[in-house]
């Protein structure tokens, strides 16, 4: 497997990430690498990153990934590594955390969501409840359909449905 | 526990304005995204990111990782992958 096709792969993924992203923020999107096997790294530049359209909204986004080539027979594909994309309120209370952090200080290796609210005798904020892995387009997806976060771009649908990746 | 870590205090973190036209990705160096996280570490608790680290190694965050109120340990810490 060539470095210029990993390359391609790479810039095919991240731009299906940008034009996701676009139909909620005008935030400018860093993509660079973390070392040099291949591992690389797609966040907002500013952080906090407040949403134009639901200034009351702070949303925090970090993805870690690599282009892996599996097989001979197959093309290259990202994997992501590791995630954070979390949602915050206007008293910078969290309203959502989705997780996936494969070393670091917690023992919940898997993917997971950490929500505010529960019952009285249980708190959910501090828990792990298992999800599957979340991509980009999906949190995008659910800020627009569940949040109200008004989209920036008419086609966002066709975009983020393009851009389902993993 | 030695910790390795690549500093870049010659590099800047380059200051983003919001755009009103969004053109593309930026890409730093693996240079950039070490002061990137430097510079948060400063601006979110006031300390370098050696010490950050220091602190990580200790033990001293393992209390509050989870913790909502301090979502900025876990940013960061992510944010550290670039340095090891």
């Amino acid at each position: 497997m060539s470095d210029r096709s990993l390359r391609a792969e790479r810039e095919r993924y991240v731009d299906h990430i940008r034009k996701s992203v676009a139909c909620i923020s005008r935030d400018v999107l860093i993509v660079a690498p973390l070392d040099g096997t291949g591992l690389w790294r797609v966040r907002f530049a500013n952080d906090p990153n407040r949403l134009p359209t639901s200034p009351e909204l702070i949303f925090r986004a970090i993805h870690d990934f690599r282009i892996e080539h599996l097989s001979q027979l197959e093309s290259p594909s990202p994997r992501s590594v590791g995630y954070q994309y979390e949602l915050r309120d206007r008293n910078d209370d969290e309203v959502f955390a989705y997780h996936l952090h494969p070393t670091g200080l917690s023992h919940v290796t898997t993917p997971h969501l950490h929500v505010t609210g529960g019952s009285r005798a249980v708190r959910l904020d501090k828990r792990h409840l298992v999800t599957g892995a979340v991509t980009f387009p999906d949190i995008i997806r659910l800020l627009i359909t569940e949040f109200d976060v008004p989209p920036l771009r008419s086609d966002w649908r066709d975009i983020l449905e393009s851009a389902d990746y993993d | 526990m030695a910790i390795t870590t690549t500093t870049a205090t010659d590099v800047q973190p380059i200051e983003f304005a919001f755009e009103e036209e969004y053109t593309g990705p930026l890409e730093l160096t693996r240079e950039q995204e070490i002061a990137y996280f430097e510079a948060q570490v400063m601006k979110k608790l006031g300390i370098t990111g050696t010490e950050f680290l220091q602190r990580m190694d200790d033990g001293e965050y393992n209390d509050v990782y989870d913790d909502p109120d301090h979502r900025d340990i876990g940013y960061l810490e992510m944010l550290s992958h670039v340095v090891r």
